[in-house]
């Protein structure tokens, strides 16, 4: 019986400490996040359920850095494709930046009104800064420039002429995003959430059908408002609108995103595009080109497997049939309707 | 025949118990609604949106004001100005950013209902 009595504080102490273990380990394994910019966005990486989860979602943030400054920045001096643009040729020894390139050339090819060489358009308009429109002359100038002849891959060589400037902005995000995503897997990640910008890819390994909930952007409300939500796993996802980038000018709206034909902002009655699918590269290349092709780039979207919320500005949002059980609005002044592209 | 636990002891441990649930339940959950303001990613400030009046703070050139349960950007000497037009923040995953300055503002908290992300 007096032992009983003596031992008392000490399993009490024990008991305390067990308490305090179970809750730094379960610290130790709570979701971790870490912060960035790159190509001109925000960068947020998230991991769950793992040890050393800021480290790892560090890495991810850090090889983000280095594709952007390395690659893909048109601010940036250190970049391949800064050099491209000054130079108007680049010789890629390491074959990654050439490769990237096909790559990019192969998907603009899928849609007509797009060009990877659509710098002369953000410059002429000004769009990162205060916003000009530019004169019919100067118009028809960019288009000529913005056309995909002008870019010229020859073994490790690329060469631009006619003044032709080089923007990954329509590709960028989406494949630094993909990037990251593979870090984390490789750190041996088992989910994780990586944003850069309108793109944001999700992905879970762990075998459970745990899904992840990501809200849909309300292109009429503030930043991080959302009007749906969808139920996603391992996907990526980009949205491309006219409700954030933009300019006004006697009373007219002019958007980022550029028609590489007539060489003007879109102007529609769309005004966001979310598109889902497997790879960033794909997602953020698609929701611009359906930004811009509208409607008609349903058939684009069905033929790349990807699927697609398309939000009209009287509030009527087309979906892909395939979204249909994963789709949950949330906002009722949307009206929603499921569209089956054969 | 003494009694194995005594009132006092009784008390001793109820008095140990609820501190380590009070030490554990202050751990896991912020008080109130906070955001936190971001420079190049990494944590500049948290700060307590629930006060009856609001602070406006300068970060890196762009004009900071919080309280009254919200956050947002006043003023910012970026161009694009698109943290201004960001609006009123006041729900948890809410966020401003100003990427010319590299200025975020968020807003944090432990919604388990919130989505996990929000494109765009």
């Amino acid at each position: 019986m007096k032992t009983v009595k003596k031992l008392l504080p000490f399993v009490c102490v024990l008991a305390i400490c067990a308490v305090f273990v179970f809750s730094f380990v379960k610290d130790m394994y709570s979701e971790k996040t870490q912060y960035g910019f790159a190509c001109g966005s925000e960068v947020k990486v998230t991991v769950f359920g793992t040890k050393n989860g800021e480290e790892k979602a560090q890495a991810a943030v850090d090889e983000i850095n280095r594709m952007d400054s390395l690659f893909l920045s048109d601010t940036i001096s250190t970049s391949a494709t800064f050099k491209l643009n000054e130079q108007g040729e680049y010789t890629d020894d390491s074959g990654e930046f050439i490769s990237y390139i096909n790559e990019c050339v192969d998907l603009v090819s899928k849609c007509g009104k797009m060009t990877l060489l659509s710098k002369p358009f953000v410059d002429t308009w000004d769009i990162s800064g205060d916003g000009r429109v530019p004169s019919h002359e100067e118009i028809a100038e960019t288009v000529k420039k913005a056309d995909m002849k002008n870019l010229i891959v020859s073994g490790n060589r690329v060469t631009l002429s006619n003044g032709a400037k080089l923007s990954f902005g329509a590709f960028g995000k989406g494949t630094v995003c993909e990037k990251g995503v593979e870090i984390l897997k490789s750190e041996g990640v088992k989910g994780g959430i990586v944003t850069v910008g309108g793109t944001v890819g999700v992905f879970e390994s762990s075998g459970e059908s745990d899904e992840f909930t990501v809200g849909v952007r309300d292109p009429f409300g503030n930043a991080g408002e959302y009007f749906a939500t969808l139920s996603v796993s391992n996907s990526f996802l980009s949205t491309s609108g006219d409700y954030e980038k933009y300019f006004e000018k006697d009373g007219k709206r002019y958007c980022h995103i550029f028609d590489a034909k007539t060489g003007l902002p879109v102007e529609s009655d769309i005004t966001s595009v979310t598109v889902i699918s497997n790879g960033g590269t794909q997602s953020d290349f698609l929701s611009t080109a359906l930004f811009i092709l509208g409607e008609d780039g349903m058939d684009l979207a069905k033929q790349e497997n990807a699927e697609f919320i398309i939000v009209k500005k009287d509030k009527s949002v087309i979906i892909s049939s395939t979204l249909q059980g994963k789709f949950h609005l949330v906002d009722d002044s949307f009206s929603v309707s499921f569209v089956e592209v054969n | 025949m003494k009694k194995l636990i005594t009132l006092q002891d009784l008390i001793i441990i109820a008095v140990i118990i609820l501190a380590a649930v009070l030490l554990l339940a202050f751990r896991s959950n912020e008080i109130g609604k906070t955001a936190v303001i971001r420079i190049d990613g990494k944590e500049y400030k948290t700060v307590n949106l629930e006060s009856d009046e609001k602070t406006e703070i300068s970060v890196n050139g762009v004009s900071v004001v919080y309280g009254c349960g919200e956050i947002y950007v006043e003023n910012s000497t970026c161009h694009d100005k698109i943290c201004v037009n960001a609006g009123h923040l006041s729900k948890k995953g809410q966020a401003a950013v100003c990427v010319p300055n590299r200025v975020s503002v968020e807003i944090v908290g432990n919604d388990k209902n919130a989505p996990k992300a929000v494109t765009g």
